[in-house]
């Protein structure tokens, strides 16, 4: 059966249709504020007059492109092009200010087709294991991953993380700005009305990351990419790039696990797989002191494990009917439109569309690499031949139509003015923009975890019990003590090895 | 022949001064912006794509979705009120009782429920009581009979807090003289998984969920006034006792101070809509309606009056 | 603004006027709607507090925004408020074609010599490129762009 529904899918229109949604969703990633959701809803009517598997196939091509092309304006200007690529800014943007922009945009594209066609292997061969795990998350569980998320504020604070905490905690309070999710009533509205609503996560993201960028090149009168000369035939190279990417076998396998476990927690994506992954890279490498100056590893598993999300949160969307992320709500849409209903019989009754769907989406992350490579370089020239004087104001233009086109509020642009000039003062005195958006992305999981938790505890004599009940909440508890204590058990293992190391010291093994 | 012609513009030109200026323009002759409030991929959604070539057809104009959530809702009906021109050219995706409820209860809503001119209500979604395929309540009775013996035990998860499925399940509380938990989610879908790995008991939730998730939940009674055709087995809370009859309206409205003929042209294109549409959306568990004009205006009424009591509870309590 | 400051001090008073803001914000109203709120709003003031003490302590100093100009990024700040504060009133296009030549012409004046046939130039560029996004998003993506009393 997959050997047919390989065959299948060579079929031109199939194809051209998968190289049209790749770049068509490369152009909107990698515009800040235009996310992966917004492109699949705009699309959602033209695959209305398809038949279903084209349908399908073109919705997973855009997808798929729009989660790699946020790596773009992650690496050239310091800004993540969606929520999915914050962490590949980290390494991406110091690359590109050695001149090494185009190595990163190779490194990134074979990257993220590793994640997307190991995403596309953990849907094809593990689905049924995979959704039966992500059904044991519930409130508790949440309040424990949530968490556990905030213990990456440590690594993702440069300098001290006393001002990373300060961050996470203002962004939390961000979060809870507007109707309560749980509870259902408005709180720090200000008497605002449109603050019912909330600050969008992509309002935050892009006023934090943007704007003190677009400040610091007003300010220096010059890009930081036109700053350097480039020597375009080094280490750009995309078999270069194939050979480094695979000289980390461990980084890829571990960013890749990391990318799936968190895809097939509903409601958590790509956002929250790329900042584990990268931390978890700098933990695990040799020299994690040189995180953050442009390390070809923290990059690689930041592309790879966001790319991992795009199949790898639709495990729980084909086999149970839930969206493992945002976008994947409008695919869910789309199938029940067709009348594909999600469960075991649409891998057997039908199956060839839904391995067709699932093959196309590996042939997808094939697809980025040609339309990547060319796409990367064509973006990389434009920015690095504009003048800054035209570069500010063009960014500033994509920033605003982006944070408008999040709910075509006139508001949000205010409000991510605000937050943006707040965040580039804050920058200054060494609160960084990271852990403000990670505050905002998990407390608002915190928060729903919490209060359903005592809810769902309201027999017992102390509903907060309900915290430490399951399995699964012990296991995260551990994992939240562990990694909070890693720095510290770091250094005392550094303590014994010196001891060990120490000449009086004469074992025998 | 050039007697004729000059004949022709005569009897054209007659005729242009004798009607009145407005019929000239004939609404519409631009594109018409149909405002979602709620994120893309839910079911106000979906239908509005399922709509939208149709819509396009009957009014021969392209009909163009946008999107703009937060708030339950209330983000884009307060600005709707506040801005929108009543030219028939902006309009906007309505739900009861989100419209009825949010206003009564939140302190800044930012609109009013009849601050809106409704065009129509297009369908309806049943409330459903709705557990997991490996729950011990089979019937409605085991359950309520659970619910009386191990008060605020059983937890009922619901999209919202004061909305369709809470009022539902407060309706239920006061029917059945029983004290459950009520856990609102921020929408249906998170309601599935919570069902499914059984992190609650039941969920009060939209029939839809019922009949698509058929292979691991079951549906226990309905708060329609006849059965689902979609879910022909599963009985009423009438057939049972309760009195229940809710869930939510979904329809279209422009601004206030909107023509009527304006009016009329959208709701016709709508109610033609609806018939094309039906078959799809029965089958998934919508129940298809046709309100438009008056009958609209007491729907809203007689929602109202079915959820007051019970809003004017939560009102008390607040204060 | 070119000294050196305390910055722990600095961060640690930003946060808690921000956390005095958002007390006053807190509400009375159901508890499952205002206690994470209550909780976070008062991590912050202990961390701001933490941070102030820390500072009197054990201060990290540091220069602040040393590098290039500071006149340079204040002014593109307030150009870019005042270009999201009128475009409500002169609609998307005009407002964004007539800040984005402001910027464009301010901020080219630390590198060249303005003259007006550059301006000839730059403009009709401008023009094209946000007709360009204008295009793009009101025909394509369906995102109605904020009307003036032009269009």
């Amino acid at each position: 059966m997959l050997w047919e529904t390989m065959l299948m899918l060579f079929d031109p229109v199939i194809l051209l249709s998968i190289v049209a949604g790749v770049s068509a969703g490369l152009f909107v990633g990698a515009i800040p504020g235009l996310t992966a959701t917004m492109a699949l809803a705009v699309l959602l009517p033209f695959t209305f007059t398809l038949p279903p598997l084209h349908g399908l196939v073109a919705l997973g091509a855009v997808y798929m492109g729009a989660i790699y092309g946020g790596s773009f304006a992650a690496i050239l200007v310091n800004t993540p092009g969606t929520p999915s690529s914050i962490a590949t800014a980290f390494e991406g943007y110091p690359m590109a200010k050695q001149g090494r922009a185009l190595e990163a945009i190779s490194l990134a594209t074979v990257a993220s087709a590793v994640g997307g066609i190991a995403g596309a292997l953990f849907l094809l061969f593990l689905s049924p294991p995979l959704a039966e795990l992500s059904l044991r998350f519930g409130p508790p569980e949440y309040f424990w991953v949530a968490v556990l998320g905030l213990t990456l504020i440590a690594s993702l604070s440069e300098g001290s993380t006393a001002k990373g905490l300060l961050g996470g905690a203002l962004g939390m309070v961000i979060g809870t700005i507007g109707v309560a999710p749980i509870g259902g009533e408005t709180r720090f509205t200000f008497g605002i009305t449109v603050l019912q609503g909330g600050v969008p996560m992509i309002v935050a993201l892009i006023g934090l990351f943007v704007l003190p960028e677009l400040y610091g090149i007003a300010a220096k009168a010059k890009s930081a990419l036109s700053a350097v000369e480039v020597d375009p035939k080094a280490k750009g190279s995309f078999w270069q790039a194939v050979k480094t990417v695979f000289s980390m076998p461990g980084n890829l396998i571990r960013s890749c696990i990391i990318g799936e476990i968190v895809a097939i927690i509903p409601g958590a994506g790509g956002n929250i797989a790329n900042l584990v992954a990268y931390n978890e890279a700098k933990r695990a490498s040799k020299h994690p002191e040189k995180f953050g100056t442009g390390l070809p590893e923290g990059l690689v598993a930041t592309e790879s494990s966001n790319n991992v999300t795009v199949a790898g949160s639709m495990v729980p969307l084909l086999t149970l009917g839930i969206p493992g992320a945002p976008p994947d709500a409008v695919i869910l849409g789309v199938m029940m439109l067709h009348g594909l209903r999600p469960g075991i019989e649409l891998f057997t009754v039908s199956g060839h569309l839904t391995y067709g769907f699932i093959l196309s989406m590996a042939l997808a992350a094939i697809a980025m690499v040609p339309v990547g490579l060319l796409g990367g370089r064509l973006i990389y020239k434009v920015i690095f031949k504009t003048p800054y004087y035209f570069l500010v104001p063009t960014i500033a233009l994509a920033t605003i139509l982006g944070t408008y086109g999040v709910r075509n509020s006139h508001t949000d642009v205010v409000l991510m003015l605000v937050l943006g000039t707040l965040g580039h003062v804050l920058k200054q005195l060494g609160v960084a923009p990271a852990p403000i958006v990670l505050g905002l992305i998990l407390g608002n999981i915190a928060e729903m975890g919490y209060v359903q938790t005592i809810l769902g505890g309201q027999a017992y004599q102390y509903p907060f019990l309900k915290l430490f009940e399951s399995s699964l909440s012990r296991i995260l508890i551990a994992m939240t003590v562990l990694s909070a204590a890693w720095p510290y058990l770091l250094a005392l293992k550094q303590r014994i090895q010196a001891r060990k190391a120490s000449p009086k010291e004469d074992r025998h093994e | 022949m050039k007697k004729f012609t000059r004949l022709l513009w005569g009897i054209v030109l007659a005729v242009a001064f004798a009607m009145p200026g407005p019929v000239f323009a004939e609404y519409p002759e631009k594109p018409i912006t149909y405002i979602i409030p709620f994120n893309p991929g839910g079911e106000s959604d979906v239908t509005a794509r399922l709509q939208e070539p149709h819509l396009e057809k009957f009014l021969g104009v392209p009909v163009n979705i946008t999107h703009k959530p937060g708030g339950g809702g209330a983000v884009a009906w307060s600005e709707f009120q506040r801005t929108a021109k009543p030219d028939g050219y902006t309009i906007i995706g309505c739900n009861i009782p989100h419209i009825i409820g949010q206003p009564l209860i939140r302190k800044e809503a930012g609109y009013t429920t009849d601050g809106f001119k409704i065009i129509m209500w297009f369908h309806f979604t049943p409330n459903a009581l709705v557990v997991s395929k490996d729950s011990p309540f089979k019937t409605l009775d085991d359950f309520i009979q659970y619910a009386k013996a191990h008060p605020a035990a059983v937890t009922v998860g619901g999209s919202g807090t004061y909305s369709a499925n809470h009022l539902e399940a407060l309706r239920l509380e006061k029917a059945a003289g029983i004290d459950l938990t009520y856990v609102p989610h921020t929408g249906t879908g998170p309601i599935i998984p919570a069902l499914m790995g059984g992190h609650i008991s039941a969920a009060m939730t939209y029939s839809m969920v019922g009949v698509n998730y058929k292979d691991r939940l079951r549906t226990l009674a309905v708060a329609s006034d006849e059965r689902v055709p979609a879910l022909p087995d599963v009985p009423t809370f009438k057939e049972l006792g309760y009195d229940i009859v809710g869930g939510a309206f979904r329809g279209v409205a422009a601004p206030l101070g909107t023509p009527q003929p304006i009016v009329d042209k959208l709701a016709h294109a709508f109610t033609e809509t609806n018939k094309i549409i039906a078959n799809k959306q029965v089958g998934l568990g919508f129940v298809m309606t046709y309100a438009t004009g008056d009958e609209a205006l007491k729907l809203v009424e007689r929602m109202r009056a079915a959820y007051g009591d019970v809003l004017n509870e939560i009102r008390q309590k607040q204060k | 603004m070119n000294r050196e400051i305390n910055t722990d001090i600095a961060s640690g008073c930003i946060g808690l006027l921000l956390t005095v803001l958002f007390y006053f914000g807190l509400e009375d109203v159901l508890w499952m709607s205002i206690i994470f709120p209550e909780a976070v709003v008062a991590i912050m003031g202990v961390l701001s507090a933490v941070l102030i003490i820390k500072g009197l302590v054990k201060p990290s100093r540091r220069l602040i925004f040393v590098e290039g100009s500071n006149v340079r990024w204040i002014v593109t700040g307030v150009l870019f408020f005042c270009w999201v504060m009128v475009m409500p009133v002169l609609g998307f296009f005009v407002s964004t074609v007539l800040f984005m030549s402001l910027i464009v012409i301010y901020l080219a004046r630390a590198r060249t010599p303005v003259t007006v046939r550059k301006i000839c130039v730059w403009v009709p560029v401008v023009i094209a490129e946000v007709a360009f996004f204008y295009v793009t998003f009101t025909r394509f993506l369906y995102v109605p762009l904020p009307e003036g009393m032009f269009f």
